[in-house]
């Protein structure tokens, strides 16, 4: 049985734009964290999914705290 | 948090086997003896029979013997002064050559984890020792970190086991991710599940309430409350994270809203956000304190999500697109049949050393 189907795997809210999803081969249910080393066909793409975000992150956070923080500045102004 | 695990683990861990209940008939008659001695050679002629078969089959044999050969066990070591940092490192080094970490858990303590078979003996009378890793463990924390990555187990999972291979030496988690990313500090969240002889009522909810106060708190003590952070979810542990950020989002706390705020991307495995098909998990929780809290999560007869997965689904869109840019998501469904059947059940024997009380618990893991 498929514990957790594709539908329900891609639905995380009613309209979420931009999200990926990906199907991992080969993986039940419990095999989708679990690597038997670190060349593991399955787990290579996901580690460069995971290096992706890490290395995008810092300039995007940064970028929303400095929004807020501007804001926040005219709003006082006001 | 952590002097609850570690006031939990003296009790729970000290010495954790594989319990096999075996009975005996006291005094045997002859008969019976006869009885016995006829299905024994039956089942030594079955035996070389098998083997006889196997030597032809060949490779079957291997895979069996691996997979019912013993696990090591992952240990988490608390109470580390920054100061003994490598006394601990050369502990570490010997006491679990295969894979161990060494992290910062506060400005003054770092923590440990190793895999060994049995319980390592702490290098100094400070350190203490237990297996069941809930809360926040770091695994890496290098000092030029730039984002934070949490990995959450799922349901009836271990924060390490989960992740750990088939023969349970290998954590990538914590022995390869490190290393790929050197700018990174990698966390696992650990939360009790056990499905079997639960008295908790804790509901989903709960779950996420007491995540989201531990990230913050953690983030908060390591002075990193606007680091970048990611997550790694599987299953359960995808609606974790989700109800943790819809709360945060309410939350006029400047900590929990900065976990928002902080928040750039989610990577969830497997996670049920329409309901998890297990129709076994339902009638072995009927009429346990936590029948609720797998209702939740599983869905009907007619494959439709409960009440409560239905309304996480539709306040999550809200929080996404609230912080601009929206959470980088990527979700991994699975393409292969889960043996939903075989439910796998473990029963540790834990004795108490303080009044030498002996405890059985049966865990199951889906």
């Amino acid at each position: 049985m498929m514990m957790v189907t594709e539908q329900s795997a891609e639905r995380i809210g009613h309209i979420i734009r931009d999200a990926e999803h990906l199907p991992m081969s080969h993986t039940n249910h419990r095999g989708l964290v679990r690597f038997d080393h670190a060349d593991d066909p399955r787990y290579i793409p996901l580690q460069d999914r995971i290096q992706r975000q890490v290395e995008k992150a810092p300039e995007v956070v940064k970028r929303r705290f400095y929004h807020i923080q501007g804001q926040q500045l005219s709003q006082s102004r006001k | 948090m952590a002097t609850i695990t570690e006031a939990d683990s003296e009790k729970k861990d000290d010495v954790e086997e594989n319990m096999k209940p075996d009975t005996f008939n006291a005094e045997p008659s002859w008969s019976f003896s006869f009885a016995v001695a006829i299905v024994q050679a039956t089942l030594w002629w079955f035996r070389y029979v098998g083997l006889f078969f196997r030597r032809i089959v060949g490779p079957s044999r291997v895979s069996q013997a691996a997979k019912s050969s013993p696990k090591p066990r992952f240990w988490r070591v608390t109470g580390i002064e920054n100061g003994e940092r490598l006394c601990a490192l050369e502990w570490l080094q010997k006491a679990s050559p295969g894979g161990h970490s060494l992290a910062e858990v506060s400005a003054q303590r770092l923590c440990a984890t190793l895999t060994t078979f049995g319980k390592p003996k702490p290098a100094l009378n400070g350190w203490s020792v237990e297996s069941a890793f809930l809360g926040i463990t770091p695994l890496s924390s290098p000092a030029d970190a730039a984002v934070d990555v949490v990995a959450i187990t799922g349901l009836g999972g271990h924060a390490m086991g989960s992740f750990r291979s088939t023969d349970g030496s290998f954590l990538w988690l914590r022995d390869v991710l490190p290393k790929t990313l050197p700018k990174a500090r990698i966390l696992t969240y650990g939360y009790d599940t056990a499905l079997l002889e639960n008295e908790s009522k804790e509901s989903i909810r709960d779950l996420a309430k007491v995540f989201l106060d531990a990230l913050a708190g953690f983030r908060y003590r390591t002075k990193t409350q606007r680091r970048p952070l990611c997550f790694i979810a599987h299953s359960l542990g995808g609606v974790v994270p989700k109800e943790a950020l819809a709360i945060a989002d309410l939350n006029q706390d400047t900590d929990s809203h900065e976990v928002v705020l902080s928040t750039y991307g989610l990577i969830l495995l497997g996670v049920p956000n329409l309901g998890l098909r297990h129709p076994q998990l339902m009638t072995m929780v009927e009429g346990n304190p936590n029948q609720q809290f797998v209702r939740d999560l599983v869905v009907d007869e007619d494959e439709a999500p409960s009440p409560y997965l239905n309304e996480l689904t539709g306040k999550f869109s809200p929080v996404c697109s609230r912080v601009t840019p929206p959470f980088h998501i990527v979700s991994y469904y699975e393409t292969e049949r889960s043996p939903t059947a075989k439910v796998i059940y473990t029963t540790f024997l834990s004795i108490n050393t303080t009044d030498g009380s002996i405890k059985a618990t049966r865990r199951i893991t889906i």
